[in-house]
């Protein structure tokens, strides 16, 4: 397993991949924490949750991330070589469900240095004041982090089940803006416990999960995925 | 070393594989030949773990692929040219390689430098020819220092130059001992490497020959013409050869020239004419399958 991870790491440092997500991802936040900055009024403790808030795309990141860490095997035809070193499949999806639970966790961190670096230099400026961390804002740092490890390990776990890029990218896009509030509509028993509300209810906690356990939860759907994803990749057909 | 016994895939309601039967002894280089489409990658992929047989099984050293420790070791395989992220530079492709299967780094280079690809190691495969393409896949295959190896269609996309580059290099791995089963879909690209040829068709068995014994056997009939032309006839007849009597003095026997040689000698014949009528092995190769396709 250590050399597996080996490789999935090697596969990521190898490619313009993972450098190309993190640099749109930095952008985007950069652009974000700037917005926030620029249009707050006055910079109170308001302000303060909406700071990580802007390195939150860091989610959408690194679900794509897990998705083309899987799906680019069968893109671009590795999966051959790939199952031929490893023909546990189940394993090598394993392998990189940790690489990109990893990944999601580094394209968070990277997100909240850019925003809190920029933050902190524009109150430098300004000459203003506010405190920058308190127990909120380390929870929502906290949240982040965690919410974006699990999500690029659920990444994997769609790219294993649907193998198409594309088709797992407009798949999730369309689960997140558009099934999702339709199942919540039609069964609000369950809507608090789908996995775009389980995300949400990460950061602040809901009515019906609280932090810890919407983590669970969310934990929960990304392995019930990778696993569904190791079941069929061990048994479909590669060609 | 190779085994496949009754192997059938079935994609919807295409037979691939129809009950295939394939064995390969160790040490030995193997043709597996038919026409596009005869089955070939599949039964290949089959034998790898990659296809799942409808029924039958596939087993390389008495396992099947799926179940061998170390499997990089043991086999080495090329299926496709284009198995490669276009923008990770053959060596880093090998490096990842080389790390799943716990291959130290330095047998990367080795490899780069049996297939001549050490000076465009590190630009991005995407710049590669498909030739350059072929070559890594070898590269990948050898990483291991494996003692089977399969390919398939290695030749597509190499020049002349590289076709003969490959056979050298199937020639020299077959004489270290290694069991080669190389599949393609023109006889002539194997012909001069491969001890023995496996033909199939539309997914079945045609046949397992030497290549000797194929030309002889089905383009190669025997032409004699012998005063005693009646008498040889009965003979050859009497040892089950299929004989074909010609104008005048003459016959084609439907056996090798040597086997008419001895039959006449035992039976004190006096022949004139002994004629191996020697189709090419490619003329043998489409009467074999291609006569099938119009049926």
């Amino acid at each position: 397993m250590i050399a597996l991870f080996r490789s999935e790491f090697l596969k990521l440092r190898t490619t313009r991949t993972a450098v190309v997500l993190a640099l749109g991802l930095l952008a985007i936040s950069a652009v974000a924490i700037v917005a926030v900055l620029i249009v707050s009024e006055a910079l109170d403790a308001s302000v303060q949750g909406d700071i990580s808030g802007a390195a939150g795309f860091s989610v959408l990141f690194a679900i794509l991330f897990g998705i083309l860490v899987m799906t680019g095997e069968f893109r671009h035809g590795t999966a051959t070589p790939t199952f031929l070193a490893t023909p546990q499949r189940e394993r090598v999806v394993i392998a990189k469900a940790l690489a990109a639970l990893a990944g999601g966790f580094a394209l968070a961190l990277m997100a909240l240095v850019v925003v809190y670096l920029i933050a902190v230099t524009w109150l430098l400026v300004t000459g203003e004041s506010i405190l920058l961390f308190d127990e909120d804002a380390l929870r929502s740092v906290a949240g982040l982090l965690a919410a974006s490890a699990i999500w690029g390990a659920l990444g994997v776990g769609v790219g294993a089940v649907v193998r198409s890029q594309v088709g797992a990218m407009i798949g999730a896009l369309v689960y997140f803006l558009i099934l999702e509030g339709l199942i919540g509509a039609l069964l609000s028993d369950i809507s608090p416990y789908l996995p775009g509300a389980a995300l949400e209810a990460i950061f602040e906690g809901s009515d019906e999960l609280s932090s810890w356990a919407a983590a669970a939860l969310s934990l929960g759907y990304a392995a019930a995925f990778c696993i569904a994803g190791a079941f069929v990749t061990a048994r479909r057909d590669v060609s | 070393m190779i085994e496949v016994s009754g192997l059938t895939k079935r994609y919807g309601k295409t037979l691939a594989v129809d009950s295939l039967d394939l064995h390969v002894a160790a040490g030995t280089i193997t043709g597996f030949l038919g026409p596009n489409g005869a089955g070939k990658t599949t039964t290949l992929r089959a034998l790898l773990g990659l296809v799942r047989p409808t029924s039958g099984t596939a087993k390389i050293m008495g396992k099947p692929y799926r179940q061998l420790k170390e499997p990089s070791k043991h086999v080495g395989a090329v299926l496709e040219a284009s198995n490669v992220h276009p923008g990770r530079t053959g060596r880093n492709h090998l490096r990842v390689l080389a790390a799943a299967a716990s291959i130290p780094e330095s047998r990367v280079h080795e490899v780069l430098a049996l297939v001549e690809l050490t000076a465009v190691g590190g630009r991005r495969a995407k710049t590669y020819s498909l030739g350059m393409r072929q070559r890594l896949g070898l590269a990948a295959a050898l990483l291991g220092d494996p003692e089977v190896l399969i390919l398939d269609e290695p030749a597509n996309g190499l020049d002349p130059q590289g076709i003969r580059w490959l056979r050298d290099l199937l020639r020299s791995l077959a004489g270290e001992g290694r069991t080669v089963l190389v599949s393609s879909h023109v006889l002539a690209e194997v012909a001069q490497t491969v001890d023995d040829v496996v033909i199939i068709h539309r997914g079945r068995f045609v046949t397992h020959a030497t290549t000797a014994e194929l030309a002889a056997r089905v383009a190669g009939a025997v032409r004699v013409r012998s005063p005693q032309a009646a008498k040889l006839r009965e003979a050859l007849q009497r040892e089950g050869i299929l004989v074909t009597p010609l104008e005048r003095d003459g016959l084609t026997a439907d056996t090798t020239p040597e086997r008419v040689g001895e039959v006449a000698a035992a039976n004190s014949i006096v022949l004139h004419e002994l004629v191996a009528e020697s189709g090419t092995l490619e003329e043998a190769f489409l009467e074999l399958t291609g006569g099938e396709t119009v049926a």
